[in-house]
């Protein structure tokens, strides 16, 4: 096992697209770290580079501190999950998790005992005479796990290794992939663009956009303190609503208009958002952060609703929006849409209007450029920004 | 009776037998009737211009054919050509299909070129040959030799050569064929997912051994398609030996199909001439066979 070190990696493809800019990151011995991003974010190619499919444009990786650029892909001691799982579809399941030990030249003895045993693990005893054609998605997924696992790489790299299968399945086997990692103790690069298998598995979850690492941190942190609009907008779902909304002078403090209703800032961002008094800012509200009922004391907002879809245990309440609402990459939503998390209820027909009691301590405010205001550490120096 | 239930209206099932009508008339006309005919002729004594009556003579022909030393020389000439043609061919094809799958700039013209022979009647080829191959020092292919081995070649009549013209046609061949094979073989390999290499060089596997354990297998059925092609056009070659050498000197490059044209057209013996295609024709089928087992077997055990 190994840790493994992007140094300024940067990837530009020979027609001049930019695939990747500078990555900065350490992914520790034993951790399993997900990388998650819309398609086309660049998050593959970070597999690519690292098992050397791809060669890289700047920076430098190393493994075990030592630069693995020069090596081929087949010397890099690095096993990988391909989306389609790339199964040799000549070979028996036997065959397929053997070949890595063949190519390593181990003796026979050897091979047959640690295909055995992974077959064990991974519950492929049955399987072990079919060919790749006669499984069904879950099994070919865990032999392709198998022959990722059977020789014991430095680093695991996994490309979306769930995408393929139904949704029953993936919850059980991103469970097993959890638990699999945790018992060998193996570090994992894991590639998704789904933010549920980011937020489950990750001990730390790297977010990219258009190439660029926008943060990397615990779950949870990436969750509560999103440093940007992107990494608010993309993880959660539904995802968090992100509404224009002005700050203005009130008795010598300061105070957001969301529409026609007016609410206090949290007071973790008092102080920050002095500076942008006056000016239009992004409201992040995630949609747990709103309840039904007026409150006394302001903090509520009325909204129409427009349609109401019910889980059983919850329903997610769509309500047009107060004021412009954008995505996470900034592009405004027409119509403008506010997603509530209920608990079930009553239904809501469309049209009806309803008071929320928005739970103003779980606020986030962004500038308009995407930035989150009052975030440890990255306030911009001369208070206010515009979109370059 | 059909089991099959009816699901094509009656009248629109006779419209279709008459779109079908029209290929299926030429297929009976020229391709049944001549081989029916053919294996009806090969057991009578039909000679053209002979004064004397057909007769049914059963097996004669086919006895004679096998007592006939020019005959055997003739099927002994189809395999040693195919027992080289078909396995260098394929080697070298498949070499050049390999370099030719390598992203390199001006690719497509070395494949145009690789692939020109293909294109041109073998006839025209073969003519171009022979002035290559043209006796005495003055001789393009004898002068290079020559040159090449710093006097020590001695100029020779190749294709007069009781030795050097089998091998010479099996030249021409090879050179004309190896561009179909190629192709075949390439587009093949261009069919080999991606990521089948990608997963091999990460589970350790080197250039050569990713060619060993991805290309040659996943290239199996390109590759038997090609052989027996190749299998069956070495038993039929006719073009090259009617115009390089004629069968000769002495029967050293007859093959069976210019024998059968021999007979029958210039000695006007069709039973035999009719005999001889035939035989050839079991060979072709038995080839076949071959194939479409080859085939089956590389398949998965279980079909659903």
């Amino acid at each position: 096992m190994a840790q493994v070190e992007f140094r300024g990696l940067g990837k530009t493809f020979a027609d001049g697209t930019p695939a990747l800019q500078e990555l900065d990151v350490t992914v520790a011995d034993g951790e399993l770290l997900v990388i998650v991003g819309p398609s086309g974010c660049g998050k593959s190619t970070i597999l690519r580079l690292l098992a050397g499919f791809e060669s890289a444009s700047r920076g430098d990786i190393l493994i075990d501190g030592r630069s693995v650029l020069a090596q081929p892909p087949q010397e890099r001691d690095i096993a990988m999950v391909f989306q389609n799982y790339a199964l040799y579809p000549h070979m028996s399941v036997r065959d397929n998790l053997a070949f890595p030990l063949r190519m390593a030249k181990r003796p026979r003895a050897v091979i047959d005992k640690q295909v055995h045993a992974v077959a064990e693990v991974l519950d492929l005893k049955e399987l072990l005479r079919k060919k790749p054609s006669e499984l069904s998605g879950g099994q070919s997924q865990r032999v392709a796990m198998g022959r990722a696992l059977v020789r014991e790489p430095k680093v695991f790299l996994l490309d979306e290794p769930l995408s393929n299968l139904d949704p029953r399945l993936r919850g059980q086997v991103r469970a097993e992939i959890a638990a699999l990692q945790r018992r060998l103790n193996s570090t994992m690069i894991y590639v998704t663009h789904d933010q549920v298998e980011a937020m489950t598995l990750g001990h730390r979850v790297a977010v990219l956009n258009k190439g660029e690492l926008q943060q990397i941190g615990a779950p949870q942190t990436l969750y509560d303190q999103p440093c940007n609009r992107f990494v608010a907008g993309f993880l959660g779902s539904p995802p968090m609503n992100l509404c224009e909304a002005q700050l203005y002078r009130h008795r010598g403090d300061v105070a957001v208009r969301l529409g026609d209703d007016s609410l206090a800032p949290p007071a973790r961002l008092r102080q920050a958002l002095q500076r942008y008094r006056g000016n239009t800012v992004l409201l992040g509200m995630r949609p747990e952060a709103l309840t039904l009922g007026s409150g006394e004391g302001g903090n509520t907002i009325s909204v129409t609703c427009l349609a109401e879809e019910r889980l059983g245990h919850e329903r997610l309440l769509h309500a047009a929006a107060p004021s412009t609402t954008v995505d996470c990459n900034g592009v405004p939503q027409s119509p403008g849409i506010l997603s509530i998390r209920l608990p079930s209820g009553p239904a809501m027909p469309a049209g009806t209007t309803v008071s929320l009691r928005v739970d103003v301590e779980r606020l986030y405010c962004f500038t308009p450029i995407g930035k989150a205001i009052g975030r440890l550490a990255d306030e911009p120096p001369n208070g206010f920004e515009t979109d370059s | 009776m059909a089991v099959r239930p009816a699901t094509v209206p009656v009248g629109q099932r006779n419209l279709a037998s008459w779109f079908v009508a029209p290929a299926a008339l030429l297929l009976l006309a020229f391709m049944l009737l001549p081989f029916v005919l053919a294996v009806a002729i090969s057991f009578t004594n039909l000679r053209l211009g002979s004064p004397l009556p057909v007769e049914w003579t059963g097996l004669r022909a086919y006895q004679r054919l096998f007592q006939d030393q020019t005959f055997g020389r003739a099927l002994l000439n189809n395999l040693l050509f195919a027992s080289v043609v078909v396995p260098l061919q394929t080697l070298l094809a498949l070499a050049l299909a390999v370099l030719l799958n390598q992203p390199v700039r001006g690719i497509t013209i070395f494949r145009t070129v690789l692939f020109m022979p293909v294109i041109f009647p073998l006839s025209l080829l073969s003519v171009v040959w022979v002035l290559l191959l043209a006796p005495g020092p003055d001789g393009t292919i004898n002068a290079l030799l020559t040159t090449v081995s710093l006097g020590a070649w001695q100029p020779r009549d190749f294709l007069n050569d009781a030795i050097w013209a089998l091998p010479s046609v099996m030249l021409v061949s090879i050179w004309q064929g190896t561009g179909f094979q190629m192709i075949v073989l390439l587009a093949g390999m261009q069919s080999i997912p991606k990521q089948l290499y990608e997963a091999a060089a990460g589970d350790g596997a080197g250039a050569w051994q990713r060619f060993r354990h991805v290309t040659l297998p996943q290239l199996r059925n390109s590759l038997v398609f090609v052989m027996i092609v190749t299998s069956i056009l070495s038993f039929r070659v006719f073009d090259q030996v009617r115009i390089m050498t004629r069968g000769g000197p002495s029967d050293a490059s007859t093959t069976v199909i210019f024998e059968a044209v021999r007979a029958a057209f210039d000695r006007a013996q069709v039973s035999r001439g009719a005999a001889m295609t035939v035989v050839f024709f079991l060979i072709v089928l038995t080839l076949t066979m071959l194939q479409r087992w080859l085939l089956r077997l590389g398949r998965p055990g279980v079909e659903k």
